[in-house]
């Protein structure tokens, strides 16, 4: 069977096959398609980035990862290694999005307390609200202020209608109406509910639409991450 | 199976293990820790030893001083407008912050019970040992188990006059009746591991040292865009309208942490208070 010769036709066919998935390959390693195979569109702001500044390959050889894993399996090892690209993590988006100031950074959530958020919404990550390649700012229901929020009290409650009445009626999706999450505008924050920032407007926001929030950014993010510098 | 099917399986199966086994590169490593270990309980002791000390020179030295002095402190000092500095739980937010940017993953978190921000209420099981710290004074351990993080709670008191003062007037707090010396709060450190090398130590010893210089020169920055800044230097608030340089703020913390935390770590050597992983809660083991 091995030595039978094959026909021409055949042969040609296997030729002409190999070649055109070598043309496949090549045709998706060039610079920018990417596209072609990415899970989808980008984050707005985010068209200019490299694949690589957020997918990063995990170190050593495709052989040592395959028996790394194999030690895994036989449970001489604690932990698996990615055969390709290891997680986006946070410090892959703090490198541009790093701000000293931030009203909720990531790392706050990791705190014992916030357990029960953690299990809700995992807080502690960014892809946890900012998923890439979902075309979103954020990717998470615009209510999650709930899960930490729920018994917030001001004793000198400076709004019009009370966080109290607020928090009591469930009125979640209005406090990114007054409220930028991470804190990096200049803004003065509203006082009278008639001068927040229509729901329609936030959510058009937190899509892909323009800026909603007033004000400069305090900390502009960073063009590229300082690793490609 | 055909005798030439299994003839190949086996022969498959040879060269998987070979490949896979008996001609095998370096293993990856994974996160092997080489030499003698150190507790993280007792990492933590040395590091919040220094973190006591620095939030009282901040809290009784700038803030207190130099309240007396004419500078101001204020919950918004990043506000452009506003020309003040942190106030002590912000500069300990902001050294957090410089932490969480260090490639340690020590976590380092400031909460209550009676917080003047509500989200800042110590819940669940934060909140119990809280409970027990208040009880019994005695700092504690515990695991969190969903991020696989020890962790390792102590006493936050009421240092100065100022924490007093600026807790029971402010508009937002729950509580009004703070005397100096009562325990207000808890810090929380966190690490992802039981016990670290020498050298692991060292690393997270310098970036919680690094981290207090960041809190400091974020304030001096700021200090900087004033109208009529405090001349900075070699004086310190408590000589009049100054503050100290960077630099000076820095040698204060060296002079008055270094021998504690030399101290901790001879000790451990001293006494061979190494980790051992089968010893009890407190990771002790002559």
């Amino acid at each position: 069977m091995f030595n039978k010769k094959k026909p021409r036709q055949q042969r040609v066919g296997h030729v002409v096959g190999a070649l055109a998935g070598m043309g496949v390959v090549v045709f998706f390693l060039i610079p920018g398609n990417a596209s072609y195979y990415s899970r989808g569109p980008l984050t707005a702001g985010h068209e200019k980035l490299k694949c690589e500044w957020c997918h990063k390959a995990t170190t050593g050889s495709l052989r040592q990862k395959l028996q790394a894993n194999v030690q895994y399996a036989l449970n001489n090892r604690s932990t698996l290694v990615p055969l390709g690209y290891r997680a986006v993590v946070n410090d892959d988006c703090l490198a541009c999005h790093e701000r000293s100031d931030d009203r909720h950074p990531v790392f706050r959530f990791f705190e014992p307390r916030y357990a029960k958020a953690r299990q809700l919404i995992k807080p502690q990550y960014c892809v946890s609200c900012h998923v890439e390649h979902s075309g979103k700012r954020v990717s998470i229901a615009p209510t999650f202020c709930s899960v930490c929020h729920k018994e917030l009290t001001l004793k000198k409650d400076p709004i019009s209608v009370s966080h109290e009445t607020l928090v009591r009626t469930k009125q979640w999706r209005t406090c990114l109406g007054c409220h930028d999450f991470h804190g990096n505008h200049r803004m003065k924050t509203p006082t009278d509910i008639r001068d927040a920032f229509a729901d329609q407007k936030i959510m058009d926001y937190l899509t892909d639409g323009p800026a909603v929030y007033p004000g400069d950014k305090i900390v502009n993010a960073r063009k590229r991450p300082p690793s490609d510098t | 199976m055909t005798p030439k099917g299994s003839i190949i399986g086996g022969l498959s199966l040879i060269v998987i293990i070979v490949y896979l086994f008996v001609t095998a590169p370096l293993p990856l490593q994974e996160n092997q820790k080489i030499g003698k270990l150190i507790s993280i309980t007792q990492v933590f002791e040395t590091l919040n030893e220094e973190n006591r000390i620095v939030r009282r020179l901040y809290t009784k030295d700038i803030v207190g001083a130099g309240e007396k002095n004419g500078l101001r402190f204020d919950e918004d000092w990043r506000d452009a407008a506003v020309e003040a500095g942190p106030l002590p739980a912000q500069f300990l937010r902001a050294t957090a912050m410089s932490l969480e940017r260090s490639k340690v993953r020590l976590g380092l978190y400031l909460g209550s019970d009676y917080p003047i921000n509500s989200a800042n209420k110590f819940s669940g099981e934060q909140l119990l040992k809280f409970h027990e710290l208040r009880k019994t004074g005695n700092p504690q351990f515990f695991f969190v188990n969903d991020v696989k993080l020890y962790s390792y709670m102590f006493a936050d008191m009421a240092i100065a006059k100022p924490c007093v003062q600026c807790h029971n007037d402010h508009q937002d707090t729950p509580k009004s009746d703070w005397q100096l010396n009562d325990m207000m709060g808890a810090t929380t450190w966190t690490y992802p591991g039981q016990a670290v090398t020498f050298d692991e130590y060292f690393e997270i010893m310098l970036a919680l040292r690094k981290a207090f210089k960041a809190a400091y020169a974020a304030y001096l920055d700021k200090v900087s865009t004033f109208k009529n800044p405090p001349d900075i230097g070699e004086k310190w608030p408590q000589q009049g309208y100054y503050l100290p340089s960077l630099a000076v703020f820095s040698q204060a913390i060296e002079q008055q942490a270094s021998v504690k935390t030399l101290r901790a770590i001879s000790n451990v050597v001293a006494e061979k208070l190494y980790y051992a992983p089968s010893s009890s809660s407190t990771h002790q083991a002559k």
